[in-house]
């Protein structure tokens, strides 16, 4: 039989109240009831005695002893009562009940007067109260009777006994009134626990039983429409919830797949270095199976993406860089860190997670740039051999027929003037046509190699001017030859500027080339300035000027302006886009302002603090 | 048919008859309320007493009763315990109404029922011949209610002890019933030696009531330690011939001597059966002192008469007080002290006329002189003397009867 | 003075003795067609001035400048690289060899002519 905790308790109670009223009971009752009874038989005693007293005077005069023994043994049947005995004037015993002998110590103690009430212990015996009643105030004699302490003591034990029994009947009676009591109370307690505990469960749908209009009963009541409107709450919770969780899954469904099915890889790792995450994809790059890269750390992949991922931990922008990748692949790694500020405010996620990896196996594309840049080298190497000899022997051609064939020439004769003219014309069109198939080669390696990135860039703080004026003096025979004046203004104390000096070089003359190009008349100025944080180059021509609609394209591969026009100018094409890429790979912009009919203003810029982004790619040294 | 109607009719009334007999002076009848120890260890006390009361009022009845009046004993058991005895008399003087009180035994019973006596004197109500040597109703205020045939324990204690002085034996010890008998032996002993200027030496009391088969090895202890020369014993036969036992074995040889109402021949029984058992002596060196002459003494009338009419009637108490094995004694001193009780009574009624009323009763018994009735002591009463005897006999017993005393000089110290 | 002309292609070493020629100044033109001819070339005619082709067989340009840099006596030759790359970095490399000339092809014959006149009066002067 489990006893109920509260049932156990009240037991406990129970157990305590009695002990404490057990023990006080007994002891107080003991010893209230031995008193009482002591005293009962000294009155009892004393009655007894003066009794005997006042009615034996005479007989005791007429010395008639078995009267006495008569009277005296009468009260022997009293209860309490051992022992009565009569002495006479003398203090001689003429009647007791004393069997089989007075004893020795009643001998002793009655021949003296003894006290009314005193205690004697008769060895062997027991313990009494010796009470005297004196007969005609002692004149004939005294009666003793002797009350027996000992059965003051048995009467007592016997109450006492009897108490205990009554105590111990009502106890055990208690323990099952409390044990039936504290039962209808823990029967429905226990009811409520259990539904207390199916609430718990989360099962709303739970029955209580309790029908008692008690406070139990209200409790459970109370806890059933609680139940029913949590249960509501929750369904309604429940629902939202599976739709919001629905929602959610078609969108990390559309995630997922999303980034399942991204060619490039996506790996994230987490602020520690410890791969997170990563699609198919980024496995196949890696050709490791994906339970073999979750959980690892990043340079399990390589010691360059983990430099990477590294480095964007660091920065805020979108680092990315070259990666090596398994099987002699080459791979382009971007990674950006991630830092998600709308978590909530104790969440472990706040701050940074860590960083985004997207990786593209770019081996096919570098293998591809790799094959364009040799091609173009080879094919400009292979070019230019054979316009080197074109143009060299064209040249001695040249030479040695106006140097030596003309002399010997009659120039008299038309017909000779006339053919060596033309041929001397012919040899200046297979030069002047060569040299532009030259320029093209050229402009087109150029325009491949800055768009490839292989430039070998050669940075040095230079002067502006220095510039301008050494792209002015080579230009200036051809000024001279269009009869177009080309003026330079140079603002003062301009600061130097970190560029590539050639280059720039390069850029100055393809501007001034144009502008003479497309200018008839008037001049064209070259200037230089400071604005702002840049130094800011502009050539300006009073040309044919460039319509709104191609200011934008001029600046594209091959675009000429004009394209239409018939009398279009001789020119590559790349020009302007060498130049803008050039201008680009300083930190700088190039545009342009025109107006058809009036002239155009070409400009660029070269910031004064190194912005530009070329120092941090790798230097192709070889390649 | 008329015939055996009337027939059952007289069987009737002849059954109804002995219902009236018990009436006081009803018609023919004197009836005499006796309350007794007939059962228990002095239940043969009573039942000898009756017996030898009853022989001689068998005797009387047969021979036309005492003035055409029969005499009947209604006899209840008191079991030698006062309250029984009590409540018996109360029975006795309310309900049945009898003539007189007669035969009572004991000292503590008789004594209980004196203050009765005295509440119903108005009813004159009075004791004949308890079978008690007791001072109480000796002495005023009761003595006038009772009349006592048989001497005193005192005459017997004194007359015991005299003897022991006159043989130089002055340490004597008392063996008591602890009670109103065993103390009105004690007080005679006392008074006696008070006399001499002697104290008891020694003295161990007993509890009313105790058997034989009790050890009374404690007293034995007391009085030997005591060192006396000799005990009185007063006490029921049960006890006495117990602590006689108890004394022989425990080497304690000194005489013993014991009063009447030790009921001699049950105690004389008690140890012979002792000696056989245990073949040795234990009923020497005892003196024995009685109220009536030994019923051997044929010399004497009643002695004769009382053999005759015990043999002839051998009487038998009323069923209901016959204890199973009680053995009758065919004489003994109890039924022939009973015996020479209803030889007395007789007489007194005899001289109470043809319609004798309880009211009469003092007054002729008083009257009573010299009176025989056959032994060698005359009836007398009066006024100031309710007691008829005063002569002690001491006998021991010897050969399988008890015999006078010739000698005290064998306990000479 | 001696010029050794080193280039695969037979053309343009018969464009440079072509112009020498032309010069008329007693210039001797010696032709190697790769670098470990050249090499043999430079230590049984020693040359004044070497014109140097880089992209050829058997041994670049520039291998030969290394292995000509180890050769103490031929360090007071002048050597001019002519390539046709034009590339930055082989102007590095070539600055770094000690070459201070660079020719790309293909070049203007005055700028050949030049160059040539130029260390023509050196070496006479010398």
């Amino acid at each position: 039989m489990k006893l109920s905790k509260l049932f156990k308790k009240t037991l406990f109670g129970i157990i305590i109240l009695f002990i404490i009223v057990f023990i006080t009971i007994i002891v107080f009752s003991g010893w209230y009831l031995y008193g009482n009874l002591e005293d009962e038989y000294k009155s009892k005693g004393t009655a007894i005695a003066k009794s005997i007293a006042s009615s034996s005077a005479e007989t005791i005069l007429n010395l008639d002893s078995a009267t006495v023994q008569a009277m005296i043994d009468q009260f022997l049947e009293i209860e309490g009562v051992s022992y009565v005995f009569v002495v006479d004037s003398n203090m001689e015993i003429i009647s007791h009940t004393f069997i089989p002998q007075i004893p020795p110590i009643i001998k002793e103690k009655t021949k003296e007067k003894l006290p009314e009430i005193s205690d004697i212990n008769i060895e062997g015996v027991g313990r009494f109260l010796n009470i005297v009643a004196p007969i005609t105030e002692g004149a004939i004699g005294y009666v003793n009777v002797g009350m027996n302490k000992d059965s003051i003591t048995k009467r007592m034990w016997v109450v006492l006994i009897n108490q205990i029994i009554v105590l111990v009947s009502i106890f055990f009676v208690s323990v099952v009134l409390a044990y039936i009591m504290v039962n209808k109370i823990s029967q429905p307690l226990n009811k409520l626990i259990v539904y207390s505990e199916k609430l718990l469960a989360h099962d709303f749908t739970a029955k209580i039983d309790i029908k008692s209009e008690d406070e139990i009963g209200l409790l459970a009541k109370t806890m059933k429409s609680m139940a029913e409107n949590t249960y509501e709450v929750f369904d309604r919770y429940e629902y939202a919830l599976k739709d919001a969780v629905m929602e959610l899954q078609d969108t990390l469904s559309y995630l997922t797949t999303i980034i399942d099915n991204m060619a490039d890889g996506l790996i994230v790792v987490d602020k520690d270095g410890v791969i997170n995450h990563l699609n198919p994809a980024a496995s196949q790059i890696f050709g490791k199976p994906e339970f073999e890269m979750i959980g690892k750390d990043i340079f399990t992949l390589g010691k360059d993406i983990e430099i990477l991922a590294r480095n964007s931990l660091l920065s805020d922008k979108v680092i990315s860089s070259e990666i090596h990748l398994p099987n002699n692949r080459l791979g382009l790694a971007s990674a950006k860190k991630i830092e998600k500020e709308n978590f909530a405010d104790d969440s472990d996620a706040r701050g940074l997670l860590g960083s985004v990896i997207l990786i593209r196996d770019i081996t096919k594309e570098k293998e591809i740039d790799r094959l364009k840049t040799e091609f173009i080298t080879t094919v400009s190497h292979e070019l230019r051999t054979p316009l080197t000899s074109i143009l060299g022997f064209v040249e001695i051609a040249k030479k040695k027929f106006n140097d030596v064939i003309i002399p010997a020439l009659n120039m008299d004769d038309s017909k000779i003037v006339k053919a060596s003219g033309t041929i001397n014309r012919n040899f200046g069109i297979i030069l002047s046509e060569g040299e532009r198939i030259t320029s093209l080669i050229n402009d087109i390696l150029d325009m491949s190699k800055l768009e490839s990135g292989k430039v070998t860039w050669n940075f040095d703080y230079i002067h502006i001017d220095d510039v301008i004026t050494t792209a002015h003096k080579a230009m200036s025979s051809l000024f001279e030859k269009k009869s177009i004046p080309c003026f330079i203004n140079i603002q003062l104390g301009l600061p130097t500027v970190r560029a590539d000096r050639e280059r720039l070089i390069q850029v100055v003359i393809n501007l001034l080339s144009n502008a003479l190009k497309f200018t008839d008349k008037g001049r064209i100025v070259c200037n230089a300035e400071l604005a702002g944080d840049d130094i800011v180059v502009s050539v300006k021509d009073e040309g044919i000027g460039i319509p709104k609609e191609e200011q934008e394209t001029i600046f594209e591969k091959f675009r000429q302006v004009g394209d239409m026009i018939t009398n279009k100018p001789k020119g590559t094409g790349l020009g302007l886009p060498i130049s803008k890429k050039i201008v680009e790979a300083h930190g700088g912009k190039m545009w342009v302002e025109s107006e058809v009919g009036k002239g155009s203003t070409f400009y660029f810029s070269i910031p004064l603090t190194t912005k530009n982004t070329v120092g941090s790619q790798d230097e192709d040294t070889n390649s | 048919m008329s015939g055996s109607i009337l027939k059952a009719i007289l069987i009737f009334i002849f059954c109804l008859l002995p219902c009236f007999a018990s009436a006081e002076t009803d018609d023919n009848t004197i009836v005499l309320g006796m309350s007794a120890a007939f059962k228990g260890p002095t239940g043969g006390l009573g039942t000898e007493l009756y017996r030898g009361a009853r022989a001689y009022f068998d005797y009387i009845n047969d021979n036309g009763g005492v003035n055409g009046r029969k005499i009947v004993i209604k006899a209840y058991d008191d079991g030698y315990n006062p309250i029984p005895t009590i409540n018996n008399t109360i029975r006795l003087i309310e309900k049945d109404k009898v003539f007189a009180l007669f035969n009572y035994v004991g000292t503590p019973t008789v004594a209980r029922i004196l203050p009765i006596l005295k509440a119903s004197e108005d009813k004159h109500f009075f004791l004949f011949f308890p079978f008690t040597g007791a001072l109480p109703h000796r002495t005023p205020p009761y003595d006038k209610y009772v009349f006592n045939l048989r001497a005193s324990y005192e005459q017997e204690t004194g007359g015991l002890v005299e003897n022991f002085i006159k043989v130089g034996i002055k340490r004597i010890g008392i063996f008591y019933q602890a009670d109103a008998y065993g103390r009105s032996g004690w007080d005679g002993v006392r008074k006696t030696f008070k006399k001499h200027g002697l104290k008891i030496i020694g003295e161990a009391t007993y509890k009313r009531g105790a058997k034989y088969t009790d050890s009374f090895k404690t007293q034995v202890n007391i009085l030997q330690s005591a060192g006396v020369e000799a005990i009185i014993s007063v006490g029921a036969y049960a006890a006495c011939a117990a602590f006689i036992r108890d004394a022989r074995d425990a080497g304690l040889d000194v005489p013993i001597a014991n009063v009447s109402f030790v009921g001699s021949e049950f105690m004389i029984q008690l140890l012979l059966d002792e000696e056989k058992r245990k073949g040795k002596k234990y009923t020497h060196n005892l003196v024995n002192s009685q109220v009536v002459p030994s019923y051997e003494d044929t010399s004497l009338p009643a002695v004769r008469q009382y053999r005759e009419l015990m043999d002839k009637y051998n009487p038998m108490p009323p069923a209901e007080l016959i204890e199973g094995d009680y053995k009758f004694l065919r004489y003994s001193f109890v039924s022939f002290e009973g015996f020479l009780n209803a030889k007395v009574f007789v007489e007194i009624l005899k001289r109470m006329g043809n319609n004798p009323k309880r009211e009469n009763i003092k007054k002729v018994t008083e009257s009573l002189k010299n009176v025989s009735i056959g032994i060698d002591e005359k009836i007398s009463f009066s006024p100031t003397e309710h007691q008829a005897l005063h002569k002690i006999y001491y006998t021991e017993y010897e050969d399988g009867k008890f015999v006078p005393v010739k000698n005290w000089d064998k306990w000479k110290k | 003075m001696k010029i050794l002309i080193v280039d695969d292609e037979p053309l343009i070493r018969e464009l440079v003795v072509q112009i020498v020629d032309d010069l008329d100044m007693g210039i001797e033109v010696i032709e190697a067609e790769n670098g470990l001819e050249a090499l043999d070339k430079i230590r049984t005619e020693t040359p004044d001035l070497v014109l140097l082709d880089i992209m050829m067989p058997k041994m670049s340009g520039f291998d030969l400048c290394r292995i000509l840099q180890t050769e103490p006596p031929h360090w007071k030759m002048d050597i001019v690289i002519l390539s046709a790359k034009g590339q930055e970095a082989d102007k590095q490399i070539a600055k770094a060899l000690g070459i201070k000339k660079y020719i790309t092809k293909p070049f203007k014959i005055e700028e050949m002519i030049e160059l040539i006149k130029g260390y023509a009066v050196n070496r006479e002067l010398l």
